[in-house]
C-alpha cells in the first residue's frame, strides 16, 4: 500500500494531549458560543421576525432571521428533510414546494414572505402508511426515479402541473418540468409518471408500466 | 431474473424520508463553509481571520498553516500524487480552498467566509496544456524536489513499428484533432459530510457521499493514523446519496477538514458545498486532447489506428483510476473491429486548473476512448465512400471470434456487435433513412445519420492487475439468513440510484429461492459492511452481484446437506429447483429453503457449524465486455445551426438481465449524459483560469425538453465467465451515445466538405462551421 504523505509532526501515544491547547480556537468564555454571538449582534441581521405558516395542514410558528430561506426553515426549522437543495442559482428545482397551491422554488424566497401562507411539501403526500398517492405511485410503477434526490421537488412541480392541465401531451409535460433537473434518470420514465398520475387522477386506465423495448 | 420488479428502495424516497447527508442533524453540530480563492495561481501573502472571529457565531478560522500543525495539509491522491488540503503559500487554481470557517450555524459560517481577509500575489497561470511544457512556462509543482517541468507521466501500448509499417503503407490514410472536454457530473446532490469525532471514545463517525465508503475508511486511516484516527476508530457511513457517476469518489480536501474541524473542536461539524463550489473545484472528467489516425484500404478494411492523447490533469493527478492504469482503460480504443495494429501514448500535463480526471458515469476513460474509435470510423467510411454501417459490419470481430484479444492486451469475453447493429437499423429503419436523407439533400436541407458500434470494458477488475492505492478491485457480500427463512445481506459497494436494494436482491432470491421481498439489501456502513472498493465503473454487478450469486451458491451447498441429513437420503440423491431440494424421482419428498433454514437454527445434522450465513469475497477472472449499437438522427436548421435529435435508437448488450427495468432507466439517464457533452456541456476557463461557467445557470445541464424520448433496446450474449452471465450497464450509454450524436451531425454537414467538430457541438458551432464553408 502508498505511503501517504506527508510524515507525521505530532509523535508517540498522547495523541489527544498534543491538541491540549486548541490554536484554531477562540477562547470560549464563560457563557460558551452564544456568548461571543451576544457581544457582536448586529441589529439589521439578527432582529428575529415571528412568522406563522402551514406546512402540510399543520400550522408553526417560528422566530427567524429575515434572511432566512423558506428552503432552510422547512428542512431545518421545521425538520422536513424531504425537500432538498440542488443549486444556489434557483436552476435545479429540488427545492420545489407549494406555496398557497403554486409551485415554487423554496430557496429563492425568504421564511418572512411565506408568513401567514399555506405550504405543500413531500411529506403531505401520503400519510405514513398510507397508501402512495396517483402521483407517488405513478413515479414508483414507471420506475420514474433512481437517486430520489429531485424526486419529492418533480412530483411538487408535477401537482401543480396537473392541476393546471390535467391531461397534457408529452410536449407539456416535457416543458411543463423544464425547471426541475434530474441527473440519474433521462426524464424518460418521469414523463410516463406523470402521465400515468393524470390518468389515474382522471379514474382512466393508466398504459402500461412494464418497459417498453424496441 | 429477467424480472421488472419495482424497487424496494423507493417508499422511502417518495415520501421525502430517505435519508441524505444534509439531513444528518446530530446534537451539538456545527457548520463549516469554505473560503476559495479568485485566483487561478497565486501566492498567498496574508489572511486575515480577525474580523472573521468577531462575526457572531463564528468559532474558527483554520488556514493551511494550522493544518501543517499537525502534518495534515497535505494528502495523497488517488493516483499516489499529492494534493493539497489547504494550501500554506500558494493557490494553484480558481475556487480552491484557502481557509475554512466553522460557526454555530449555516448562516454564521456564510458571514464568516465573507469577513476573512486574504491578500494575494498573483501570478500568471498556466492554463493551455498545450503551452505547459514549453521551456518558458512556469514550473507549477515546486513542492516536488527537483521538478523541471510540467510533465506528469508518460504512457504507451501497443506496437509502434508495426503500426508505422501499416501506416506508411496504406491506401487510406484518415486524421482529425479531437477534444473531449473537461464536463462535471453534476449530481444534482452536491458533496458534503458530518464529520462526528467523539473525544471521548477517540472514535470518528464520518457520514459522507461517497460511493467507495470502505476505500475512504482505510485512506482517513493512512492520512490520520498519526493523530490517533486508526482503521477501528474510523466509521465511515455514506447514507443515502443523490447521484454519483464518479464524483463522488475522490477525497476531496473539505471532507478532510471537516475532520480536523471536528476532531479538534471535539463536536460534529458539518459541510455540505453549495452547486457552485461542487462545479469550480471538485473533480472535473475527460479534458483528453487526442490526435486520432486510422488507416485502410481503399475497399474499407481497417488496418491500423494511433491515438496520440494529451490530458490536461490540472494542478495535480487526482484521477480515479486503477494504479497501473494512469490513462484508465482507454486502450480500448481500437473498438469493436477486427484488425491488429495499435499505437497509443498520452502525457498528461500539470496547469492551473482544478485536479480530477474521475468518471462522469463513464469506467476509466473509456468515453474518450470511444468517441476517437467510433469518430475515426465514420471519418473514414466518408473518405473511402462507404456506408458507415456497411463498413462497420464488414470490420466487426465477428462472434465466432470470442474471446477476443485485442492488440492492447484486453481479452473480450464476448459479444455479437453485427446482431446489435442490425437490431438496431431495423427499429430505426436504416434504409428508409439514407433514401430521406438522399431526398433532404436535395432540397437543400441539413439531416444527418449518426452510428456509433461501442464496446465497453467494465467490472474491474481481476487482483493481478487491479487495485486503488494497493487495495486490489474484489469486491463482497456477506449474506445472513434468519432461523425464520428471512435475510439480510450486505455488500462492499454503495448504491447511488442504481437500485442495488432490489436487484442483490433479485440476484440472491434467484440463487436461494427465498423472495426478493424477504431480503434486506445493505450496503455503505463499514462497521456493518464486509470490505469492497464501491460503486463506480459500472462494477456493481460485475463484481459485488457476482459474489451475492457465488454467497448464496455457498449457502444452497448448505441446504443440501442438511436436506440430505433431514431426508435421509445422500446429496447426490437430491435435486434443486428454486426454493427447495427434493429427492429425484419422488418430488413428495421435498424440504423448503425456509424448513432448511430453520433446521440450520433447531434441528442441524452433528458436527456441522449451526447458523445460515456466509460472506464472499470475489475476485473476478475477467473484466466484462458490454457492447452497444447506437443510431441517431438529426435534423438541422441551415439559418441558426438549431440542432434537434428526431430520434435516438440504443440496443446494448449487457449480458443477463437481471431486472429489465432498472437496465433500461440506466440507460435512459446514460444516454442524457450522452447527449449532455455531446450538445451542452463543458467546463470553460479563460486564458487567466477565470471559470467562465460555474453556476447551473450557464453549466446547461440536458432538462426534459432537451432529453429526446429514447427508444431502448437489448441483445443478449452472457458473460461466459461471469456467475449469471451479467455484464454491467450504467456507463454504456454515456460512453456510446456522444460519437452517434456527433456522427449524425458531421453526417449532416458533410455535403459541405465538414469532416469533424469538437463537442459539444452547439448551434454556433455548426453555424460558424457552415459559414467558414460558404454556406449563407
Ligand atoms: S435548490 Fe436548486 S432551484 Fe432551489
Ligand atoms: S433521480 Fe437522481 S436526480 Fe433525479
Amino acid at each position: 500500500m502508498t505511503t501517504p504523505q506527508p510524515p507525521p509532526k505530532t509523535g508517540g501515544g498522547a495523541v489527544r494531549d498534543s491538541f491540549g491547547d486548541l490554536p484554531l480556537l477562540k477562547q470560549e468564555g464563560a457563557g460558551g458560543w452564544s456568548n461571543v454571538a451576544q457581544a457582536n449582534k448586529p441589529e439589521t441581521i439578527n432582529m428575529k421576525k415571528q412568522i406563522t405558516v402551514t406546512v402540510n395542514g399543520q400550522a408553526h410558528t417560528a422566530e427567524v432571521e429575515p434572511r432566512l430561506l423558506l428552503v432552510h426553515l422547512i428542512r431545518e426549522n421545521l425538520n422536513m428533510t424531504g425537500t432538498h437543495i440542488g443549486c444556489d442559482t434557483s436552476s435545479c428545482g429540488a427545492c420545489t414546494i407549494l406555496l398557497d397551491g403554486k409551485s415554487v422554488k423554496s430557496c429563492t424566497i425568504l421564511a418572512v414572505q411565506a408568513n401567514g401562507k399555506s405550504i405543500a411539501t413531500v411529506e403531505g403526500m401520503c400519510a405514513p402508511g398510507a397508501p402512495l398517492s396517483n402521483l407517488q405511485e405513478g413515479f414508483k410503477e414507471n420506475h420514474g426515479l433512481h437517486c430520489g434526490f429531485c424526486t419529492p421537488g418533480m412530483m411538487m412541480r408535477a401537482t401543480e402541473l396537473l392541476e393546471m392541465n390535467p391531461d397534457p401531451t408529452e410536449d407539456e409535460i416535457r416543458w411543463g418540468i423544464s425547471g426541475n433537473l434530474c441527473r440519474c434518470t433521462g426524464y424518460n420514465n418521469i414523463v410516463k409518471a406523470i402521465q400515468y398520475a393524470s390518468a389515474k387522477n382522471r379514474g382512466v386506465e393508466p398504459a402500461s408500466t412494464e418497459p417498453q423495448f424496441v | 431474473m429477467g424480472h421488472s420488479m419495482k424497487r424496494k428502495e423507493d417508499a422511502r424516497f417518495l415520501q421525502g424520508k430517505g435519508n441524505y447527508v444534509d439531513d444528518v442533524k446530530l446534537d451539538g453540530m456545527l457548520y463549516m463553509d469554505i473560503v476559495r480563492s479568485p485566483y487561478a495561481y497565486a501566492k498567498i501573502t496574508k489572511i486575515d481571520s480577525e474580523a472573521a472571529l468577531k462575526v457572531p457565531g463564528v468559532l474558527a478560522v483554520v488556514t493551511g498553516r494550522d493544518l501543517e500543525t499537525y502534518g495534515l495539509h497535505w494528502m495523497p491522491t488517488l493516483m499516489s500524487d499529492t494534493q493539497m488540503v489547504l494550501p500554506t503559500d500558494t493557490v494553484m487554481y480558481q475556487a480552491q480552498e484557502v481557509a475554512a470557517v466553522i460557526a454555530t450555524s449555516r448562516y454564521a459560517a456564510r458571514d464568516g467566509r465573507e469577513a476573512v481577509r486574504v491578500e494575494y500575489e498573483p501570478m500568471k497561470p498556466v492554463i493551455d496544456p498545450f503551452k505547459a511544457l514549453d521551456p518558458s512556462a512556469p514550473v507549477l509543482r515546486t513542492d516536488k524536489p527537483g521538478k523541471t517541468d510540467n510533465h506528469i507521466w508518460h504512457w504507451e501500448v501497443g506496437d509502434k513499428d508495426k503500426t508505422e509499417a501499416v501506416f506508411s503503407t496504406a491506401d487510406v490514410v484518415v486524421k482529425e484533432q479531437m477534444h473531449i472536454p473537461r464536463i462535471h457530473v453534476a449530481s444534482i446532490e452536491t458533496c458534503g459530510c458530518v464529520a462526528d469525532y467523539n473525544k471521548i471514545d477517540n472514535h470518528l463517525t464520518m457520514y459522507m457521499t461517497t460511493q467507495a465508503p470502505h476505500a475512504i475508511r482505510t485512506v482517513i486511516a493512512l492520512v490520520a493514523g498519526h493523530v490517533g484516527l486508526t482503521e477501528e476508530k474510523v466509521r465511515v457511513i455514506a447514507p443515502d446519496i443523490g447521484g454519483g457517476f464518479g464524483g463522488k469518489v475522490p477525497v476531496y480536501p473539505g471532507y478532510v477538514i471537516a475532520i480536523a474541524a471536528s476532531f479538534l473542536i471535539g463536536k460534529p461539524v458539518k459541510w455540505i458545498e453549495d452547486r457552485s463550489e461542487n462545479l469550480q473545484a471538485d473533480s472535473f472528467a475527460r479534458d483528453y486532447h487526442i490526435t486520432a489516425e486510422m488507416a485502410g484500404t481503399k475497399e474499407g478494411k481497417i488496418l491500423a489506428t494511433r491515438f496520440k492523447v494529451l490530458a490536461d490533469h490540472g494542478y495535480t493527478d487526482a484521477s480515479a483510476n486503477p494504479s497501473k492504469y494512469p490513462t484508465g482503460m482507454f486502450s480500448i480504443a481500437t473498438g469493436s473491429y477486427d484488425y491488429g495494429a495499435t499505437f497509443m501514448e498520452a502525457d498528461a500535463i500539470y496547469t492551473n486548473k482544478p485536479p480530477g480526471g474521475v468518471a462522469y458515469r463513464c469506467s476509466f476513460r473509456v468515453t474518450e476512448a470511444v468517441h476517437a474509435i467510433e469518430r475515426m470510423t465514420d471519418r473514414f467510411a466518408f473518405e473511402v465512400g462507404k456506408d458507415p454501417a456497411q463498413l462497420r459490419i464488414e470490420n466487426f470481430i465477428k462472434k465466432e471470434d470470442f474471446p477476443w484479444h485485442s492488440p492492447t492486451g484486453w481479452i473480450y469475453d464476448s459479444g455479437d456487435y453485427e446482431a446489435g447493429l442490425r437490431k438496431a437499423m431495423d427499429a430505426i429503419d436504416y434504409e428508409g433513412l439514407r433514401k430521406e436523407q438522399v431526398e433532404k439533400r436535395a432540397e437543400g436541407k441539413l439531416m444527418g445519420i449518426g452510428i456509433s458500434t461501442f464496446t465497453e470494458v467494465v467490472g474491474a477488475g481481476p487482483s493481478k492487475d487491479f487495485d486503488i492505492l494497493g487495495i486490489k478491485m474484489f469486491d463482497s457480500a456477506e449474506i445472513r439468513v434468519h432461523p425464520t427463512g428471512k435475510a439480510i445481506a450486505r455488500f462492499g459497494t454503495k448504491s447511488q440510484g442504481q437500485g442495488h436494494e432490489t436487484t442483490y436482491a433479485q440476484i440472491i432470491a434467484e440463487e436461494l429461492g427465498i423472495p426478493a421481498e424477504n431480503i434486506q439489501i445493505e450496503e455503505g456502513d463499514t462497521d456493518t459492511a464486509p470490505y469492497g472498493l464501491g460503486t463506480y465503473a459500472s462494477r456493481s454487478t460485475p463484481t459485488a452481484g457476482a459474489a451475492a450469486a457465488v454467497a448464496a451458491r455457498k449457502l444452497r451447498d448448505k441446504a443440501r446437506k442438511i436436506a440430505a441429513y433431514l431426508l435421509e437420503v445422500s446429496e447426490d440423491d437430491l435435486e434443486w429447483e428454486p426454493g427447495k431440494f427434493f429427492v429425484k424421482g419422488a418430488p413428495e419428498k421435498a424440504k423448503t429453503i425456509q424448513e432448511l433454514v430453520f433446521a440450520a437454527y433447531t434441528n442441524h445434522p452433528q458436527g456441522m457449524e449451526a447458523g445460515f450465513e456466509t460472506t464472499h469475497y470475489y475476485d473476478p477472472p475477467n473484466l466484462t465486455f458490454p457492447s452497444g449499437a447506437y443510431i441517431c438522427v438529426v435534423d438541422i436548421d441551415k439559418e441558426t445551426g438549431e440542432i434537434k435529435v428526431r430520434r435516438f435508437v440504443a440496443i446494448d448488450d449487457c449480458g443477463n438481465i437481471i431486472n429489465p427495468m432498472i437496465v433500461q432507466g440506466q440507460v435512459h439517464g446514460g444516454l442524457t449524459q450522452g447527449i449532455a457533452p455531446a450538445m451542452y456541456e463543458a467546463l470553460v476557463y479563460d486564458e487567466d483560469g477565470n471559470i467562465l461557467n460555474g453556476t447551473l445557470m450557464d453549466y446547461l445541464v440536458p432538462t426534459a425538453v432537451e432529453s429526446p424520448n429514447w427508444e431502448t433496446g437489448h441483445t443478449i450474449t452472457p458473460s461466459p465467465h461471469h456467475p449469471i452471465g451479467a455484464k454491467g450497464v450504467g456507463e454504456s450509454p454515456t460512453v456510446g451515445a456522444p460519437p452517434a450524436i456527433a456522427n449524425a451531425i458531421v453526417d449532416a454537414l458533410s455535403p459541405y466538405g465538414i469532416t469533424h467538430l469538437d463537442i459539444p457541438i452547439t448551434p454556433f458551432k455548426v453555424w460558424k462551421a457552415l459559414r467558414e464553408k460558404g454556406v449563407v
